[in-house]
């Protein structure tokens, strides 16, 4: 069996250099499914929870669109979530609020809130959650316009939830065949299809309609993905895949689609087909929230790939960011099916339960210091630091650089690694130019007596 | 039968990940009639982090193997750090030859997070292999040094 040095934790060798002080207390960014899931978690495992909203209600897209999987069930939770959240003694919420500045780091943040009359908070969480959420955009891609017209998946999803009769309308038009174009946009989120499949199966079903769904690739990767797409084959919904976007033309009234069958494996084969169609269904595109730039810059977190907030590891506890401390959840990192939403917000709960409950965080086992004597304030390590743990303060006694007789001040500024927040990764140490800047604990990790 | 003491540098990201992991599944040689394994690990944020003289240290201080699990190349967090920790144990390893070590002694194993059972596979092949090398004969000899 693999033992570490005791019966500790492999993770935890020679930990306990240095303590610092817990409050069991959560700031979330964010009051949409992502940021309410984790505040009931939190605020159900006693937490205290506070939640900043930029809009004047809580639950976001997932309260007012019909989003995916399960739609009903999932739009009611949200409602039972949000009726719990607000009659919580544990919860604080903020709406009409944004995060407008934040100093410190994991154990002590200190966030700048203010609301839309101008008034600000001071909030002074251990922990940040981010949980901010996307934004759509709607884009024909130069398809014409039947009578129906095009429809994106949001409404097209509410409309069949409110049709109750046995045939579908749209802008006075019997919808006897409705395509589904996927693909063109978002190609790597999974939700579109969870949402098509659904959809095309309550059309043929309930509205006995002509389903054809073009995609790229179906991503049946999603649970219970692989039985919905074989039930929407049984039930007659035909798929077409295509390398290159269809030719899209209007004729007779409707859209006629031609696109080459692709179930022929030579090209020369591939007999081109064309499907006619009443409507055609498209998915929003979906792109990072409008102010993630800024968010990202006052978090003091990058933004990784399509200029979603970047996660610390995909492979590993996707929630964690650089930043000890601050989480990432749901769609502000990528946006994903509720489901999965939800797993991620617990996830993020649990870990963060598991670090606040003890009420103390034992940092190292190795972490840089500065010597505040010796730094030049050249804000070489600032930069650097790849987890945003070192900032520049006032607390150095003497510092070999301040010219004498210049105003004297009882406290100099100097940069400061703060041991909670840091990984102990070097970089810092290695790239001062004064050589300021030692790692503690070294020995406990080189030392083999 | 002798016991290799091996020292394990696992790098946060997927070596420490797949130690637990193996943990977690109870893999390796304890399942068998073979005594519990002597398997020191140290985490490092990166195994860019390990230098030479670390990996030197270990064997003088009575290491008979020392593994570097990093993530693999393209993968690392921090870039080419992975890369780093692999020349410089290729240069310890030329070291090694020069004073007569045996550099099998010395190894890096590239995996990911969920890499629990190819963690348990690496750390039981370098046993059988320091069992057929035999304990490591330099740190009997600086103990002796030591006692003059």
């Amino acid at each position: 069996m693999i033992q570490s040095n005791s019966d500790v934790p492999i993770s935890e060798v020679g930990r306990a250099s240095k303590t610092i002080l817990l409050k069991q207390d959560v700031l979330i960014l964010g009051g949409g499914f992502s940021g309410l899931s984790v505040a009931e978690s939190l605020a159900r495992g006693g937490i205290h929870v506070t939640i900043v909203e930029q809009g004047n209600r809580l639950g976001g897209r997932a309260s007012t669109g019909r989003l995916c999987g399960d739609r009903a069930r999932k739009a009611n939770q949200l409602g039972t979530i949000t009726a719990w959240l607000e009659k919580s003694g544990n919860v604080t919420i903020l709406t009409q609020a944004e995060l407008v500045d934040l100093q410190g780091h994991f154990g002590s943040f200190r966030a700048k809130v203010r609301k839309n009359d101008g008034q600000t908070v001071e909030i002074t969480p251990a922990i940040i959650v981010a949980a901010t959420g996307y934004q759509t955009l709607r884009e024909t891609q130069g398809i014409p316009e039947t009578a129906a017209g095009i429809i994106y998946l949001p409404e097209m999803g509410k409309l069949i939830d409110e049709t109750s009769g046995e045939k579908l309308f749209l802008e006075g038009q019997h919808l006897s065949a409705v395509t589904f174009f996927l693909d063109a946009v978002n190609d790597d989120i999974k939700f579109d299809a969870v949402n098509v499949l659904e959809q095309a199966i309550d059309l043929v079903e309930r509205f006995t309609c002509r389903v054809f769904v073009i995609c790229r690739d179906l991503k049946v990767s999603f649970d219970g993905g692989e039985r919905l797409y074989r039930k929407a084959r049984e039930a007659g919904v035909l798929f077409f895949k295509h390398d290159v976007p269809p030719d899209f033309h209007l004729e007779n009234g409707r859209l006629s689609i031609s696109l080459p069958d692709a179930t022929f494996v030579n090209d020369e084969d591939q007999q081109e087909i064309t499907l006619a169609s009443d409507v055609i269904v498209l998915p929003e595109t979906c792109l990072p929230g409008a102010k993630i730039d800024k968010l990202a810059s006052i978090l003091r977190i990058p933004l990784g790939k399509g200029g979603y907030l970047m996660e610390d590891n995909p492979q590993f506890l996707r929630i964690r960011s650089a930043r000890r401390g601050i989480y990432v959840t749901g769609a502000c990192r990528f946006p994903q099916d509720l489901s999965e939403t939800r797993r991620e917000a617990e996830a993020a709960a649990q870990e963060i339960i598991s670090l606040l409950l003890p009420g103390t965080y034992d940092c190292g086992p190795v972490f840089a210091e500065v010597d505040a004597k010796k730094c030049a304030l050249c804000y070489t390590c600032p930069r650097l630091c790849p987890h945003s743990a070192i900032t520049i303060e006032k607390y150095a006694e003497h510092n070999i650089y301040r010219i004498l007789n210049s105003g004297d001040e009882s406290m100099q500024n100097a940069a400061r690694v703060e041991p909670a927040a840091c990984y102990g990764c070097g970089v810092c140490v290695a790239e001062c130019p004064a050589k300021a800047i030692t790692l503690h604990g070294e020995s406990t990790l080189f030392n083999f007596n | 039968m002798f016991n290799p003491k091996i020292v394990a540098f696992c790098c946060e990201q997927s070596g420490i990940p797949a130690a637990e992991m193996s943990r977690a599944m109870q893999l390796g040689p304890a399942l068998k009639s073979a005594p519990s394994l002597n398997l020191d690990i140290r985490p490092v944020p990166c195994a860019g982090r390990v230098e030479t003289v670390h990996l030197l240290t270990a064997l003088e201080q009575g290491a008979d193997g020392v593994l570097i699990f990093a993530c693999h190349e393209e993968n690392c967090q921090y870039r080419r750090g992975n890369i780093r920790a692999k020349s410089r144990l290729l240069y310890a390893k030329t070291l090694l030859e020069r004073i007569g070590m045996e550099k099998e002694r010395l190894e890096i194993c590239n995996l990911a997070t969920n890499s629990g059972v190819k963690f348990s596979e690496v750390v039981t092949e370098k046993v059988e292999q320091l069992r057929k090398l035999g304990p490591n004969k330099f740190s009997q000899l600086s103990s002796e040094v030591g006692k003059e």
